[in-house]
């Protein structure tokens, strides 16, 4: 399986998900955007399934942070309603999620 | 002394509920004897917030069971809803509405132990599910059609807060670039309808959409499956038109 085709699959899910996570901290009622927030585990499941279908060495996993750190800053610039505490969020957001799938 | 012992209802006073002592027990229990009660069986009662819900007696006696359990851990207010209500067979969870000024974490494990099940439970105080019913679209529709352990009116007065709607269109949006099982297609496009309901100011009606939503996709598909690429175009298609008639009302 090609790894490079699976490291953009995993960095476009966890993007998705760690912007819907870190959107439903940030709104102004976020009580309510956090009862229904099983969107961001969706992705986070999906993500989790394409993870197990490779072996990734310490060179992939630091690209894949990498590339998840880009994506994922472009797309919370993008959400203008989220707001701009989300930079702040960001690092520790994939740090957890990353530990979490065993890529750091 | 003599021991006598003889099942009633509770009968509803207007200043006390009281328990009825048969004639026949005259000479053994008279008015100032001090009598001991014991609970034996609790009633009951479950409120429709739809009188379109009809489930069957499993479902009944599963809801009872569950409102009786929650009832003795001090929660005064419940409802379920989602597609144990709407759906014969196949149900994914039980989408549980607690009201209670605590969030009990343990009780979603509590509840799956005892009745093995899988529960989805979304907490609330009284503040918060007022409000959240008055602003929030998708909470609106899963309490317009539950059922619940008490009687509990809803204010029909709405808000449209435009940050949250725009944070529950992020997954429909998504899914024009992802792709994930029917299952997600699916649930947002009934997501966006009931949106769109709201900002427009109409009733929403869970079982309407269901409708809708089997006239637009009448192509058979397993929850879980994949989409064709045809498929995907179609439901993206139409997320696509429902997203532009949102973006417009707000």
């Amino acid at each position: 399986m090609n790894k490079r085709k699976g490291i953009n699959e995993i960095v476009s899910l966890l993007c998705v998900s760690l912007r819907h996570e870190i959107g439903s901290k940030l709104i102004v009622n976020k009580e309510q955007a956090l009862k229904y927030a099983k969107d961001a585990n969706i992705l986070f499941n999906n993500a989790t399934k394409t993870v197990k279908k490779y072996n990734f060495n310490s060179k992939d996993k630091k690209e894949l942070k990498e590339k998840l750190e880009n994506k994922l800053f472009n797309e919370l610039k993008s959400k203008d309603f989220i707001n701009d505490q989300k930079y702040y969020l960001m690092e520790d957001e994939i740090v957890k999620v990353l530990k979490r799938l065993k890529l750091i | 002394m003599k021991q006598i012992l003889f099942q009633k209802k509770i009968s509803k006073g207007s200043r006390f509920n009281q328990i009825y002592v048969p004639k026949q027990y005259d000479d053994f229990l008279q008015p100032g004897d001090i009598v001991e009660i014991r609970l034996i069986k609790k009633q009951t009662k479950l409120y429709y917030l739809d009188k379109r819900i009809k489930i069957s007696d499993f479902k009944i006696k599963l809801v009872e069971d569950i409102f009786l359990f929650l009832q003795r851990k001090g929660i005064k207010q419940i409802f379920i809803s989602g597609s144990f209500l709407y759906k014969i067979v196949g149900y994914n969870d039980l989408d549980i509405i607690i009201v209670s000024p605590k969030d009990n974490k343990k009780l979603k494990n509590e509840l799956t132990i005892k009745f093995n099940q899988k529960f989805h439970i979304i907490h609330y105080t009284a503040e918060e599910l007022d409000k959240g019913y008055k602003i929030d679209p998708l909470l609106r529709s899963m309490l317009n059609y539950s059922v619940s352990n008490s009687e509990f009116f809803l204010n029909s007065k709405r808000a449209v807060d435009k940050q949250l709607i725009r944070y529950y269109l992020m997954m429909p949006e998504d899914l024009l670039k992802l792709k994930l099982s029917f299952i997600h297609y699916i649930k947002n496009i009934m997501r966006l309808t009931t949106m769109y309901l709201f900002l427009k100011g109409k009733k929403i009606d869970i079982i309407k959409i269901h409708s809708e939503i089997k006239n637009l996709i009448n192509f058979d598909y397993e929850d879980n499956d994949k989409p064709t690429k045809e498929e995907l175009t179609f439901m993206r298609t139409i997320i696509r038109k429902k997203l532009r008639q949102i973006k417009k009302l707000l």
